[in-house]
């Protein structure tokens, strides 16, 4: 049996090899690989609608912030002695963020990111990630070097920047 | 087997490819098909691809796993992660390999080397790229999050035994994942199928299938009995039958002289002993062999002279012998299936083309169909070939003459009587005693020396020209002379659309040489195809008279639903 | 009270104000539709807009961050400023009435302000392209309102008023419109132009509110200083009452030496003990006049012979060389008084600092009255003038008594007599009786 199997292996690879030439794989894509993975860490503004739905997959989401890690971006880890249960201000010797409640509407805050340092690359969006929930937000656009976003309380956002175990990453 | 797609799968569109062969394949399109982060193919050698796919597809990849693993606790080790590496291709990585090890002051070679306790292992650079390719084929075959596991892993590995016992974990991992697929796949089911037919014919359960169990007998009744193994495997086509009994011939025949053991690999505690990377190589280039005396590349070329219209052979004639691009070597062993695939695979072709233009009326068909074409037609056919070639090849032999091609030097034997081959060797003789000197005396390295041999050869020529043309050899290749000028007007009458070859320029010359050795080549072959004719088979009529009544049932079984 | 709607024009249509907060001022400026939650792309300009120093609204307003929403999107262009910066006026000042998202008019009574223009930083009014589209979107608009009585205000620079003129000989409901005086035409070079004319005229003193850091500090430095001063005054005022204090009480214990010598140091010395020494000496004076006033002297001219009885009259403040001379000396106080007098004869040695011989010549009589009594002392006859020296006090003092001894002896030192007398509270009077009998005050 065991030297049937052998050619019958050998059968079938080269008859692989051979359909191989005029074979033409069908894209589908709903396998998570790593270039579908670095894709997004690359063109942040191509999947600027799906990064969400994306952050959702856990396998995804490792993979991600791994990357980010690794890669020029800017991140803060877990605040260390958090005395509050939310954080309204954040910063580093990269950034500040604070988030401000509007007189308009108590339900809404406006998240106002300071940059302290000059970066060569743009940056684009904001990821937040605490005990493997994950969220993007995308940054609006700079204005010396200041960007100012609109969050809603009920948001899952607004929970996740302002509890002290989140890890914050710009990219 | 060769692979040359222009005929080898036409006879494929009987059967469209289902799900677990469209996976593998898709496998191996999306690995082919990988870009790097520079957006460029990651893998540039078709070849080593296809070495790697066939790895794994025959089970062989327990050694080169081992390397796998090893190569990533190197990674590891000097903190590139996995994920910025599946993105780079091989150059890439090495360059980022020998960067980091000139900041450790390391000496730059052609390698670096893995330490882990007392174990010691080199990763050579060329290695990398077969590396890379395997992780690819990993991640599609197991999925990114086991090869974030792996990472994990090999991050947290302290001893030599725990990268063994990863390594094997992950040989197993892919061994599970492909032995899913391939029992059920198409593919393997025709291999099943053989199998068996050639086991209920041998009717010893025992029977190690040699190659000679594929036989011209066994190819026909395979055809004929495909429907019985399995409904779905039925057969329309002998020529597709023949295709597939031809490549499991070719099977037998690699693993016999590989004698490479699979299963085991897993279960086994030390699977990278057996198999060294040079065995693998050669393995997996012999399964798909190319080789420069091959007769497909002749036959090859001839086709693509005529595509760009210098029609050497007449398309007819290229057609005729296009079947041997695909058998090679085994139509000398199954010269009968040739001629059946020949001409009754040509009637079946024609009865596709009738059905499918629903002009079929089988019984009519059959009768003028049969009529006009037997083996001995074939037979003629070929003959009639090889005659036709052999004038080209004069036409072309004369015009490298009159170009004074220093080539024609090595084809004038063809055109020598045995008297003047005599004259011709003493010439050599003393020329090459010349020659030989002249080495001795200058004592020049090699590379100078083929050089020398270029002009040498040159100049042989040209002396020999000379020598021809002296008082007391006029006479001795006098039959040549003759020859020669019944050649030059053969030249002159020949006119076939594209084959001019007037200028004198190295193209031409290229070119002219080029057809020479093609059709040698090919004359070559046929006349080993004819002998084996007369060898294998005991007469030609009464053969094709059995073959026709078979054939004819079996198309009336399949074509008008007519039961034996 | 006139409130005021205000409408922005834009190519698409015609946008409407529906809220305007002010912000905490670390937040940026931001404009969005209908309290959406995302900023409308010109949020970053309109912030510039907003904030010194490159916007104008926080210089008149003086806050720096706003959220405004409006009815519709406008996404590029800067023709909404001048439409936008009257509204945050009106707004500033609670003229401003919103619109709503289905409605622009809120309320029928408030006038309409249709505004297209930009602002530079002088406040300038500049023109605007596109008016025409501009104005088409709103006639229907301006139908509607005049349908209603409402008044409309268009206000626009004085540069495009040949662009509006071209566009008004195109539209004649327009053009009657503004003859009706339905609806009024505003071209103003400069914002302050319309403001003038309203009652928001003053709005413009840009009240340069200093930043809030140095008004912090001018809050505190008030007190800072009032608490300074305070603190200077207490401690002023202890360091006196200090001094007084030891003054008092070297008095009562009659350390007299050690008093005059510390006041005459104090009167030399720094500021509170200048002080201290000045209302000791003052409080001392109030004494001595309360004493003063304590006692009334009564000189009684009489004659033991019968003949002189009826001259010895006292005229005035003379008497007859014959008589003789009594002083009634009264204590009209409720407390006993102890009185001393020393009298001496002067013969003109009072201003020499000769040494004289005054055995005989000088006296000293001292004694007590009780309240409401009255004492005699009797001046023997003397041919020379005589100083009597009365010294008032409330307690008894063998000092005294030597300082008039002292004092009969040398009358040098008068003077220096006098101002201890003083310093120690006594009251005193000195009278001198000349040759002719004349009764007269000395120092």
């Amino acid at each position: 049996m065991i030297h049937r199997d052998k050619i019958s292996n050998i059968f079938s690879a080269i008859n692989y090899i051979n359909l191989s030439k005029s074979f033409k794989a069908n894209k589908s894509n709903d396998k998570i690989n790593i270039k579908k993975v670095w894709d997004v860490v690359l063109n942040p503004t191509k999947y600027e609608h799906q990064i969400n739905d994306l952050l959702e997959n856990k396998i995804f989401s490792k993979i991600f912030f791994k990357i980010l890690d690794n890669e020029d971006s800017i991140y803060q880890p877990k605040l260390i002695a958090a005395a509050s249960d939310q954080v309204f201000k954040r910063s580093s010797s990269e950034f500040k963020i604070e988030i401000v409640q509007s007189n308009k509407n108590k339900k809404t805050f406006y998240l106002i990111l300071t940059l302290l340092k000059d970066f060569k690359l743009p940056l684009l969006n904001l990821y937040v990630i605490c005990n493997n929930v994950s969220l993007c937000k995308k940054i609006s656009s700079f204005n010396n070097k200041q960007a100012q976003m609109i969050l809603k309380k009920d948001d899952q956002f607004f929970n996740l920047i302002t509890n002290p175990e989140t890890e914050i990453f710009i990219r | 087997m060769r692979v040359n797609e222009r005929n080898f799968f036409d006879n494929w569109k009987e059967f469209s490819l289902k799900k677990p062969d469209e996976m593998i394949l898709n496998h191996y399109d999306i690995v082919k098909n990988h870009t790097d982060i520079n957006g460029d193919l990651k893998h540039k050698n078709t070849k080593e691809i296809i070495k790697v796919f066939s790895l794994f597809i025959t089970h062989n990849y327990g050694s080169s796993i081992y390397e796998l693993c090893n190569f990533l606790k190197y990674l590891n080790q000097i903190n590139l992660s996995i994920y910025n590496v599946m993105v780079l291709n091989s150059h890439d990585i090495v360059k980022k390999i020998k960067k980091i090890n000139i900041t450790n002051n390391q000496n730059i070679s052609n390698k670096v080397t893995l330490k882990i306790e007392n174990h010691l292992f080199d990763i050579s650079y060329f290695r990398i790229s077969t590396y890379i390719l395997m992780l690819d084929f990993i991640e599609e075959f197991i999925g990114i999050k086991e090869i974030l596991n792996i990472e994990e892993k090999i991050d947290k590995l302290l001893s030599y035994n725990d990268l063994k016992l990863i390594s094997n974990n992950l040989s197993k991992k892919v061994y599970i994942y492909l032995k899913n697929f391939l029992p059920t796949s198409y593919i393997q089911r025709f291999s099943s199928a053989i199998g068996n037919q050639i086991i209920t014919e041998k009717k010893d359960e025992n029977h190690v299938i040699v190659s000679e169990d594929i036989s011209d007998d066994f190819i026909l009744n395979f055809w004929i009995h495909s429907r019985f193994i399995e409904k779905e495997l039925l057969i329309k086509t002998f020529s597709l039958a023949a295709d597939l009994c031809f490549i499991y011939k070719k099977s037998i025949d690699i693993n016999n002289s590989y004698n490479l053991t699979i299963v085991d690999q897993i279960n086994d505690d030390e699977p990278w002993n057996f198999l060294s990377n040079e065995d693998i190589d050669i393995f997996t280039n012999q399964l798909m062999e190319s080789s420069e005396n091959i007769i497909s590349n002749s036959i090859n070329y001839m086709q693509n002279l005529h595509e760009k219209k210098i029609n050497i052979l007449k398309k007819n004639e290229i057609n005729e012998i296009k079947i041997f691009s695909k058998y090679e070597n085994l139509s000398f062993n199954l010269s009968l299936t040739i001629l059946r695939i020949s001409v009754f695979g040509n009637i079946q072709n024609k009865i596709i083309e009738a059905e499918r233009r629903k002009k079929l009326n089988l019984k009519e068909d059959l009768h003028l169909l049969s009529s006009d074409l037997k083996y001995i037609d074939q037979k003629n056919i070929y003959e009639k070939l090889i005659l036709n070639i052999n004038s080209l090849k004069e036409i072309v032999f004369y015009k490298l003459w009159m170009f004074e091609a220093k080539e024609t030097f090595e084809f004038i034997k063809d055109f020598l009587s045995e008297k003047e081959l005599e004259y011709f060797d003493k010439f050599l003789i003393e020329q090459k005693h010349k020659f030989n000197i002249a080495i001795v005396s200058k004592k020049e390295n090699f590379s100078n020396l083929e050089k020398n041999f270029e002009y040498e050869l040159e100049k042989l020529f040209i002396n020999f020209k000379a020598f021809l043309k002296q008082e007391n050899q006029i006479s001795k290749f006098n039959e040549f002379n003759n020859y020669l000028d019944i050649l030059r007007k053969k030249t002159k009458m020949f006119r076939r659309s594209g084959v001019e070859f007037n200028i004198n320029n190295s193209e031409n010359i290229k070119n002219l040489v080029k057809i020479y050795k093609s059709l040698n080549e090919i004359n070559k072959f046929l006349s080993k195809l004819l002998i084996a004719f007369n060898s294998n088979i005991i007469k030609l009529d009464t053969q094709f008279n059995d073959d026709k009544t078979i054939f004819f049932q079996h198309f009336s079984y399949l074509y008008n639903n007519e039961e034996l | 009270m006139k409130y005021y709607t205000v409408v922005i024009p834009t190519t698409n249509n015609l946008v409407g104000i529906s809220d305007i907060v002010v912000e905490d001022p670390l937040v940026s400026s931001v404009i969005c539709e209908n309290n959406s939650l995302e900023s409308l792309p010109i949020s970053n300009i309109y912030a510039s807009f907003v904030k010194s120093p490159t916007g104008i609204i926080e210089k008149i307003t003086g806050h720096s961050s706003y959220r405004i929403d409006i009815t519709n999107r406008i996404e590029q262009g800067d023709s909404w400023q001048l439409a936008i910066a009257i509204a945050h006026i009106f707004h500033d000042n609670n003229f401003l009435s919103f619109s709503t998202n289905e409605n622009l008019i809120n309320n029928n009574k408030h006038t309409i302000i249709w505004a297209s223009g930009t602002i530079n930083s002088n406040l300038d009014v500049k023109a605007i392209s596109y008016l025409d589209q501009k104005i088409k979107n709103s006639i229907n608009f301006f139908k509607q309102c005049i349908e209603y009585n409402i008044t409309v205000e268009i206000v626009l620079s004085f540069e495009n008023k040949i662009d509006l003129n071209n566009i008004l000989e195109n539209n004649k409901f327009l053009k009657e419109a503004i003859t009706k005086k339905q609806i009024k035409l505003i071209s103003i070079k400069n914002l302050k132009d319309f403001f003038d004319n309203t009652f928001l005229k003053n709005v413009f003193n840009l009240k340069k509110k200093p930043p809030y850091l140095l008004l912090k500090i001018k809050k505190y430095v008030i007190s800072i200083i009032f608490s300074f001063i305070i603190l200077l005054i207490i401690f002023l005022t202890y360091n006196i009452w200090q001094v007084i204090t030891s003054l008092n009480n070297l008095k009562s214990n009659n350390n007299y030496r050690v008093l005059l010598t510390s006041l005459s140091s104090y009167r030399q010395g720094d500021f509170s003990q200048r002080v201290s020494a000045y209302l000791f000496d003052y409080f001392q004076s109030v004494e001595a006049s309360k004493l003063n006033k304590q006692i009334t002297l009564n000189f009684l001219p009489y004659s033991d012979q019968k003949k002189f009885q009826e001259t010895c009259v006292k005229i005035k403040k003379t008497y007859n060389i014959m008589c003789k001379l009594n002083i009634e000396a009264t204590n009209v106080g409720d407390t006993k008084i102890f009185l001393w007098m020393l009298s001496i004869t002067d013969d003109g040695s009072l201003k020499s600092k000769k040494k004289i011989n005054v055995n005989g010549n000088s006296e000293i009589i001292n004694g007590m009255i009780s309240s409401k009594e009255t004492i005699s002392i009797d001046i023997k006859d003397r041919t020379k003038p005589t100083i009597l020296f009365f010294v008032y006090g409330k307690s008894f003092d063998i000092k005294i008594r030597n300082w008039l001894v002292n004092l009969s002896k040398r009358n040098s030192l008068l003077k220096s007599t006098v101002k201890r007398i003083k310093s120690l509270g006594y009251g005193y009077i000195i009278k001198k009786i000349n040759n002719v009998r004349v009764i007269e005050d000395v120092l």
